[in-house]
């Protein structure tokens, strides 16, 4: 029977850290009608897909596009294409509004009036190949997480991913419903929630003028299992940090040991705007 | 971590229709035994497709209480199974406290099965999720008392390459000292069955279950649905070798691409599933004429196999008509998310047996996928040291996975 002894950690502090550049940001709430008439405002989207396209789009995936768009605006040197670029995409019980539904339906109906919709578009994957499609990415786009225990999964993927296939950017993108509230047969939530989206552009920590710097740090005293469900999101988190100034940095701890770490640039002296402004509360609470 | 230390696989835990450990699933897959069968679970008479590839009971780990176990949804028995399975095979079900092992799994609706399941027993979760919390890759790393990270990754249907990519990333980065990595699904359920199969994706051949999935073959009218998982133990060669560790291969190479095509219809000109198959040959350092054998995505569906053929080709030129081929989807049917995975381990039996599978149903090649060296129906004997796994998925998702004989 092979054995195994306790291992020295030379390897880990070979690798302590794993740095890249955060060069763009935004944010997005939205509420559940209103992101729903996004399905019929394609050309104000980015890539233009069609109002069909977006008909069968999950919430999370619209509410990312407009915090993509918002972010491509706020770009210091706005990247040619993202054509070679990849996509990192966290949500949160992707498709529970739909499959609410279809299971309603199929109960109801039978197997025949099963949409055809609801695997291709409500999937963990389905977000990021939307993104890369409305974007053009033939960089890798996963999925990632999906529970309230899953954001950490997008830090460690997109870092490491950056630094794996020379890519020359990631979009990391956390979606989900604020709270995530009980919701009818018909999909709908029986409370007030919001669809919120943060998207990060991150590139090699070589890139010129970042806005801010982001680190997977290996940590022993860092913990070791995760929070579940996660108290704060990636999105508060965020949130934050912006609202914080240059005075406490972002810190996320993601099982394992490892925990992640966003500090403003040295460079910078100021924060870029964000085009949706950060809730009152938040600006009190940090 | 040292140039030359590669990473390897040291154990195998899986499940699917033709075994539910290594050494079955191996004599069935040479033995060219389908798994492919009538639904019996729920009633399928309105269905368009009726038939899949299914594991039946899932069996439970040794030391784990069989009734809590059995209480448990099928998607957690089968990650619980696979994960404690491949560490045991790997010698690790004893080990020294501070070991560093990470999960990483591929789970690509996850949630959407556990809600079908919960709701068919009479649960609500769908309509209020925050009843059950935690995923499945928290639930398997808090059962198995993993110390390292976790990840749950989703690339459809090429998700076990993923996972399998990522292990060897997080061993190289040094944030595990021990990596498990794999992909599971229970994607036979009803409402999956009907949307599959009113996508026109699945086999109708319901009267014959055996023959129904026919890959490369001109009568080929479909995908079947499988379910099930494999998950693997990956670590650094240089350790493995230091504490006597079974080694089945190296896992070599990896490519991903999207094609920002379509979210269902592969690209009818795959560059971006060439482009993958020559990062992950470029990144393993193979040449076309150095691969052995290649396990081939093909679904069954007549656009997908007309399409990977065309990326064969390109890829390997002239050596097209000389590296056997096959898909082993005929006897296991698609397991959707876990489908690399469990064709990652037809991959460690053609290095392991020094045999390569066969595409069972191959009577007739169809002629846009004719200029492949098909392996038809019976499994070849020949020498085996580099395989070549494709995995594309629905998003336009494109993967390739090296795996070479370990030294």
């Amino acid at each position: 029977m092979p054995t195994m002894n306790t291992p020295n950690r030379e390897t880990a502090t070979e690798h302590d850290s794993l740095e890249c550049a955060v060069t763009s940001y935004a944010t997005t709430r939205l509420s559940y009608d209103a992101v729903n008439a996004l399905r019929k405002q394609s050309d104000t989207l980015p890539g233009a897909l069609g109002n069909s396209v977006l008909r069968h789009s999950d919430e999370q995936t619209l509410t990312a596009l407009v915090a993509v768009k918002d972010a491509i605006s706020q770009f210091e040197t706005p990247p040619e294409d993202f054509q070679n670029w990849g996509v990192v995409f966290s949500t949160r019980y992707l498709g529970r509004t739909a499959f609410a539904q279809a299971l309603n339906k199929f109960a109801v109906d039978g197997p025949w009036n099963v949409s055809v919709q609801v695997v291709p578009n409500r999937s963990l994957h389905s977000p990021a190949s939307m993104l890369g499609l409305a974007l053009g990415c033939h960089g890798p786009c996963v999925g990632v997480g999906g529970g309230l225990d899953g954001e950490p999964d997008a830090w460690l993927t997109a870092i490491s991913l950056l630094g794996q296939q020379s890519l020359p950017g990631i979009w990391l993108v956390f979606s989900g419903w604020e709270p995530d509230e009980r919701i009818d047969i018909e999909g709908t939530p029986l409370t007030d929630t919001s669809c919120t989206t943060l998207a990060l552009a991150l590139q090699p920590a070589s890139t010129s003028n970042p806005t801010a710097r982001l680190r997977i740090v290996y940590d022993q005293f860092a913990p070791v299992a995760l929070e579940v469900p996660a108290k704060t999101t990636a999105m508060t988190l965020f949130e934050n940090f912006i609202a914080s100034g240059n005075e406490q940095p972002l810190t996320a701890m993601l099982g394992g040991g490892l925990r992640a770490e966003m500090n403003w640039s040295n460079a910078m002296t100021s924060t870029i705007p964000l085009l949706r402004p950060i809730p009152t509360n938040l600006k009190k609470a940090a | 971590m040292k140039k030359q230390d590669t990473v390897c696989i040291t154990g195998v835990g899986l499940t699917s229709s033709i075994g539910h450990g290594y050494e079955e699933f191996a004599s069935n897959l040479l033995s060219s035994v389908s798994g492919i069968e009538r639904v019996s679970a729920f009633e399928v008479n309105d269905h368009p497709s009726q038939i899949a590839s299914l594991i039946g009971q899932i069996p439970c780990p040794e030391g784990f209480d069989e009734n809590e176990f059995r209480s448990r949804l099928r998607i957690e028995q089968c990650g619980i199974w696979c994960a404690e399975s491949a560490l045991r095979d790997a010698g690790l079900q004893k080990r020294p406290e501070g070991l560093r092992i990470g999960l990483v799994l591929g789970l690509g609706a996850e949630w959407m099965q556990s809600w079908e399941m919960d709701y068919r027993r009479g649960g609500r979760r769908a309509f209020d999720p925050t009843e059950e919390p935690a995923g499945l890759t928290t639930k398997v790393h808090r059962l198995l008392d993993l110390r390292g990270p976790q990840l749950t990754v989703s690339a459809a249907c090429a998700s076990g390459n993923w996972a399998l990519s990522q292990g060897r990333r997080w061993l190289e980065l040094g944030w595990v000292d021990i990596c498990l990595a794999g992909a599971c699904d229970i994607g036979v359920t009803p409402l999956s069955l009907a949307g599959f199969g009113n996508l026109r994706a699945l086999s109708r051949k319901n009267q014959a279950p055996h023959a129904a999935l026919r890959p490369f073959d001109k009568d080929r009218d479909g995908m079947v649905l499988g379910e099930g998982g494999a998950i693997f133990v990956l670590e650094k060669t240089s350790k493995a070798i230091e504490r006597g560790a079974r080694r089945y291969a190296n896992v070599a190479g990896f490519g991903a691409t999207s094609d920002a095509h379509h979210m269902v219809i592969p690209c009818p000109e795959p560059q971006q599933g060439i482009a993958a198959m020559k990062q992950a040959l470029n990144d393993a350092h193979v040449e076309p004429n150095d691969i052995d054998y290649i396990n081939a995505h093909a679904t069954g569906t007549p656009v997908g196999d007309v399409c990977e053929a065309k990326i064969l080709q390109s890829v390997l030129g002239e050596s097209v008509k000389d590296v056997p081929i096959s898909s082993t989807k005929a006897l296991t049917g698609h397991l959707l998310s876990a489908a690399a995975a469990i064709e990652a381990v037809a991959c460690l039996v053609a290095l392991e047996r020094q045999v390569t599978p066969p595409t069972v149903n191959l009577e007739d090649p169809d002629p846009d996928c004719a200029m492949l060296n098909h392996v038809r129906n019976e499994p070849q004997p020949r020498p085996v040291d580099v395989t070549v796994s494709n995995s594309f998925g629905f998003g336009g998702n494109n993967t390739c996975l090296v795996l070479k004989k370990a030294a």
